[in-house]
């Protein structure tokens, strides 16, 4: 048996590799994913390590539990100035220095354009002695003086400045030259990890940054004396700087650091790996169908096998060893395979604006074990029916005249009946996420199933909708084509098994892709119906480069003195955490609502336009009076990112959306005492170029907008996100178009008599490969269909349960998905559809 | 191997028909019987029926002394290896294995190593010394069909069953393999059942069954090519005198088969 096993293997070679290659490309994805965050996860340990190299111990600032934080940017927390004479005085410790740290924006060699990407984060850092730190200087050296700046080396690099140039950094304020005097580095060949950093002295960077008295530094690092060990200095160091504080050694800090960063990225792998699932379980189809055939196109041999005496396990056996085969190959091949990706998602995040650090590539013996355990499993799991299926075969068919014709297939009532099951079940798990019964992790996952249950239940009732929308298809078909036409629609709807599964392979990615893109339009329309309801004034400042990150806090001042301007506001977000909830904060400086720059409506029945709030008083939306306990004329206690308690007087309720405005509303001093102050945009009434011109010379970073252009730009953001997702479920959709080959391949082959009749009777070679065409044309159309429309309705579903989401129709849009997929069917079909116009007539009619 | 009172239908209702009406046979050791029929007068089915393929509705199969429809799957499978042996009308080798690993298939599915002097003298016997190694596609339709044989049988069967053997053959071929048949039942003592429609085929045989709707309508010596034909006409033309019961040597009519 062995040997009939490897034979048979070999000569299938070519369909084994193709079936495997439906297993290769999911686990190529979910093993490169893992090696890149495996990689990247090991670089930023390595960063850890290093950056806290020959430091005893570290001190930064405390924060109360319950604290929030941002998903943006800097937390406003810091140590006190005295905290380092404190520490230095400590026994045990020979020496401490202080370090400020915060965001900036370092210019390009033109002064004007920003260095630092999307992603990572731009850091500027105060210098430390050599040996405190992993910090060393690749060329030139440290700064020392109060006009001198260093850039880590890749920066440098990227900004087109060498050392002795004059560079711009902008912190809070006005943006600012100075002379560029090192390259920097972490220890002997670490980098940053792909963050910009820009290294000062300790008083340039608190004042770039505007870090006075208690909220100086952002870390403490102290030297011990010889003979000391770590954990004994730390803990007097504790003793001495009281509970304001978290201590610990520099190891610690180290570890501690690298965690909070891969912690803030662990999404990352999360998405991919979402994506790579999907593209396995469109994979899965692909291989349940390859299977299904092959065994139907080997009935004889099994027929035969039983006949001789083989035994049902026997069959089931070789079946069984031929998918675990396949499934091996697949997973082996994926893994390696993953060596590619990983680089490839590192060029795509790269693409995006986010420089991720890479050491050596890090392969660890999970990769492999994920890999082989996803390549075997879903390959068992698309083989079980169909080797079953092989097992049942009756020894005397192995008698009967020449293999059966590829009959009609009837559509068997059970999976359609199974279908309609468990999509019920899929609609109810869907349902019970989106209404909000369960929750947070339980909820994704209930709405992840649920979709993936709905997915199965249309492929398994897709078989009854074959046959009537292929004579929908085909009708148009036939009177275009003619003959072919004909024949291509009756092919396609002669065994709705085949073609209901290669179809829903191709199903699934579309109606994801339609998903998001019905979604998207949603987001687009709500955002700009949200922005458009709230700004009012004429003029938007903001980032230039697109990104969702705050302006200099002086920014503002700067754009009220430009010529002409009758008002200016800053608008900027944040978090506070209320009756242990974290909701978002909402800033307005005074003048953006009393000037009418932003307009807010009352829900709770006050009348008049909402003005500024005042000090130590809020607004809060709608959204979430309820869910935060909080009502008109009542108080809410509120923490701020900078873990500081304020009592709040809820002053109204005020209309919130999702997108613009949310949470609690305060003024801009209110917001300061509770650790947000950065402005995301400011809003003002002005002559546009005017202000544009303003801040030509001291913010370069920044774009002044008009109205319409500012909104535009806000809700095109969405398209951005839309490409990323796009691109993922792209790998799916190729994926069903393999399956599509595979299928067409497996039935010419079967059909091979049929085609030289076909040619025996006078067909022309080009009729027999339009029918072919035709064929991939209609099922690739069917698995659009079908996908646009699930993919709508899933769609509306979520939009539905979101309070206030605009659902708006892309009919254009999707029309030409649909569209776009027949025609990458067709091209799917190209080789098949040649293969079979190059039947000859009498092999075909010879037989076998 | 014995079948008594054989029952066998297929359809429901109207469209019943029934195969086999209470078939009753035996196949002695070492000879070599011809099963002839009318298309639909159910020689597959009994076919069939005693070599395991397929379970009667009624009656009672004992190959070996083990009744068949005790039997479950696995026994029956179990008894079908290593007792019974075919040869089928279309060869049905497995085209990916060689001649000889064709032929000791049988032995390979039951995970026996074939006794090497006889399976030499098995590929003498069937003349495919220098083709052992070749592949189905790069064999003639008789070397196939002797290779065919030559697996049924490898495990030394208690029976073996040729279903149609010349079917695909031409008359030199056809020959050739019947030639084959013959000697393993005088070589080897096997006992063969060979269902056929071809009266030169029959004529092979030691004994004939022939079988009209479903029941055996003579059973006797086969007898020359001559003697078959007349059997063969009197069982398919109702209006031919003496349709039961031998009829010595008569030839008077061109074959109707």
């Amino acid at each position: 048996m062995r040997v009939l096993l490897l034979r048979s293997l070999r000569e299938r070679f070519r369909r084994t590799l193709l079936t495997s290659l439906a297993v290769v490309i999911g686990v190529a994805l979910i093993s490169g994913t893992l090696i890149f965050t495996d990689t990247i996860s090991r670089s930023f340990d390595e960063i850890g390590e290093v950056s806290y190299r020959g430091v005893a111990v570290a001190v930064t600032p405390a924060v109360p539990p319950g604290t929030p934080t941002t998903d943006v940017g800097d937390d406003e927390r810091g140590l006190a100035r005295d905290v380092v004479e404190r520490v230095r005085a400590t026994p045990g410790v020979r020496d401490a220095f202080g370090q400020v740290r915060g965001r900036v924006t370092v210019f390009e060699r033109d002064g004007r354009t920003s260095a630092g990407g999307q992603g990572p984060p731009t850091i500027l850092l105060s210098a430390l002695p050599p040996g405190v730190g992993g910090v060393t200087y690749r060329e030139g050296r440290a700064p020392r003086g109060p006009g001198e700046v260093a850039f880590d080396e890749a920066s440098a690099e990227r900004a087109g400045v060498a050392v002795g140039d004059r560079v711009y950094v902008q912190g809070d304020g006005p943006r600012r030259a100075l002379r560029l005097v090192g390259l920097a580095g972490l220890g002997e060949g670490t980098s940053f990890g792909g963050a910009t950093i820009a290294i000062t002295t300790a008083d340039i960077a608190a004042s770039l940054l505007d870090r006075e008295g208690d909220a100086y530094w952002f870390q403490v690092l102290a030297v011990s004396d010889p003979g000391t060990r770590d954990t004994e200095v730390a803990a007097a160091v504790r003793a001495s700087v009281g509970d304001g504080a978290n201590v610990r050694t520099g190891e610690d800090q180290g570890a501690r650091q690298s965690q909070e960063i891969k912690d803030r990225i662990s999404f990352l792998p999360t998405i991919l790996l979402v994506f790579a699932g999907i593209a396995t379980f469109v994979g899965a189809f692909l291989i349940f169908n390859t299977f299904t055939i092959t065994m139907a196109q080997r009935q004889r041999e099994f027929a035969l096998l039983r006949a001789l005496g083989a035994s049902r396990g026997q069959v089931r056996a070789m079946v069984g060893t031929e998918a675990l085969a396949v499934g091996l190959v697949g997973a082996g091949l994926g893994i390696a395979a993953g060596f590619l990706v990983a680089p490839g998602i590192r060029a795509m995040i790269g693409a995006f604006g986010a420089d991720l650090p890479s050491t050596a590539t890090v392969f660890s013996g999970r990769t492999v074990l994920v890999g082989m355990l996803v390549g075997l499993g879903v390959t068992a799991v698309a083989a079980v029916l169909p080797a079953r299926r092989a097992t049942r075969v009756a020894p005397v068919e192995a008698l009967r005249e020449a293999a059966a014709p590829p009959g009609r297939g009837r559509v068997p009532r059970g999976p359609v009946l199974a279908g309609v099951g468990i999509g019920v079940v899929g609609v109810v798990l869907l349902g019970l996420a989106l209404v909000g019964t369960v929750e947070d992790d339980t909820g994704t996952g209930f709405a992840g199933g649920g979709a993936g249950l709905l997915f199965l239940a249309a492929a398994l009732i897709s078989p009854v909708l074959v046959g009537p929308l292929a004579r929908l298809l085909g009708r148009p078909l036939q009177r275009l084509f003619g003959l072919p036409g004909r024949l291509a629609q009756d092919n396609a709807s002669r065994q709705p098994g085949r073609t209901a599964v290669t179809s829903s392979a191709l199903m699934i990615g579309l109606a994801l892709v339609v998903f998001a893109t019905v979604f998207a339009a949603g987001l687009r329309a709500t955002l700009r119906g949200d922005i458009e309801r709230v700004v009012a004034a004429p003029v938007v400042v903001q980032v230039a480069d697109g990104s969702f990150s705050g302006l200099p806090t002086s920014v503002t001042g700067a754009i009220r003195r430009a010529p002409g301007v009758e008002a200016a506001g800053a608008v900027g977000f944040g978090r506070i955490a209320v009756a242990g909830r974290r909701v978002s904060l909402t800033v307005f400086d005074p003048e953006a609502l009393d000037a009418g720059l932003a307009r807010l409506r009352r829900t709770d029945g006050g009348a008049g336009p909402v003005r500024d709030p005042g000090p130590g008083r809020a607004y809060v939306t709608d959204t979430v009076a309820g869910e935060i306990g909080a009502r008109a004329g009542a108080t809410i206690e509120g923490r701020g990112t900078n873990g500081e308690l304020r009592t709040l007087r809820v002053v109204g309720i005020v209309e919130g959306s999702a997108s613009a405005v949310s949470g609690v509303v305060v003024g801009s001093d209110t917001a300061r005492t509770l650790g947000t102050t950065q402005p995301f945009f400011v809003v003002a009434r002005g002559d546009r170029a005017a202000i544009a011109r303003a801040l030509e010379r001291d913010y370069p970073a920044t774009e002044t907008l008009t109205r319409d252009d500012w909104i535009t730009d806000q809700t095109g953001q969405v398209n951005q996100l839309l490409g990323l997702v796009y691109a993922l479920l792209g790998l799916s959709v190729v994926v069903a178009l393999f399956g599509i080959v595979n299928t067409l391949n497996l039935s010419i082959q079967e059909r091979i008599r049929e085609l030289g009749l076909l040619r025996a009777v006078g067909a022309t070679r080009a009729q027999v490969r339009r029918m072919v065409l035709l064929e991939a044309a209609i099922t690739a159309l069917l698995g659009a269909l079908l996908g646009a429309a699930l993919g709508f309705v899933l769609a509306a579903a979520v939009g539905v349960t979101l309070d206030g989401f605009a659902l708006s129709i892309p009919v254009g849009q999707i029309a030409g998905l649909v569209v776009l997929t027949g025609a990458l069917g067709v091209v799917a079909a190209i080789r098949p559809s040649r293969r079979a116009a190059r039947v000859e007539v009498l092999d075909a009619i010879a037989g076998e | 191997m014995q079948a008594a009172d054989l029952r066998k239908s297929y359809g429901r209702g109207e469209t019943v028909v029934t195969a086999l009406d209470g078939v009753t046979v035996s196949f002695a050791g070492g000879e070599l019987t011809a099963i002839m029929g009318p298309s639909g007068s159910g020689k597959s089915t009994l076919m069939h029926c005693v070599a395991g393929l397929d379970r009667p509705d009624a009656g009672v199969v004992t190959i070996d002394g083990v009744r068949t429809s005790d039997l479950d799957d696995r026994r029956l499978t179990e008894l079908r290896r290593d007792r019974i042996g075919f040869v089928f009308q279309a060869f049905n080798l497995l085209p990916v294995l060689t001649a000889e690993e064709n032929i000791v298939l049988p032995l390979t599915i039951a995970g026996r190593s074939p006794d090497p002097d006889w399976l030499e003298s098995l590929i003498a016997t069937v003349g495919l010394g220098d083709r052992r190694d070749h592949r189905p596609s790069e064999l003639s339709g008789g070397q196939q069909q002797r290779v065919a044989v030559a697996r049924a049988l490898a495990s030394r069967p208690a029976v073996i069953f040729a279903d149609e053997p010349t079917g695909n053959l031409d008359s030199r071929s056809s020959e050739e393999v019947l030639e084959l048949l013959r000697r393993s039942v005088d070589e080897f003592g096997q006992t063969v059942v060979m269902v056929t429609h071809d009266s030169r085929s029959a004529s092979y045989a030691d004994r004939l069954v022939l079988l009209k709707d479903g029941a055996i309508v003579h059973d006797g010596p086969a007898g020359g090519t001559d003697d078959v034909h007349e059997r063969l006409r009197q069982v398919t033309d109702p209006e031919a005198p003496g349709s039961d019961g031998p009829v010595p040597g008569g030839a008077a009519r061109p074959p109707r088969a």
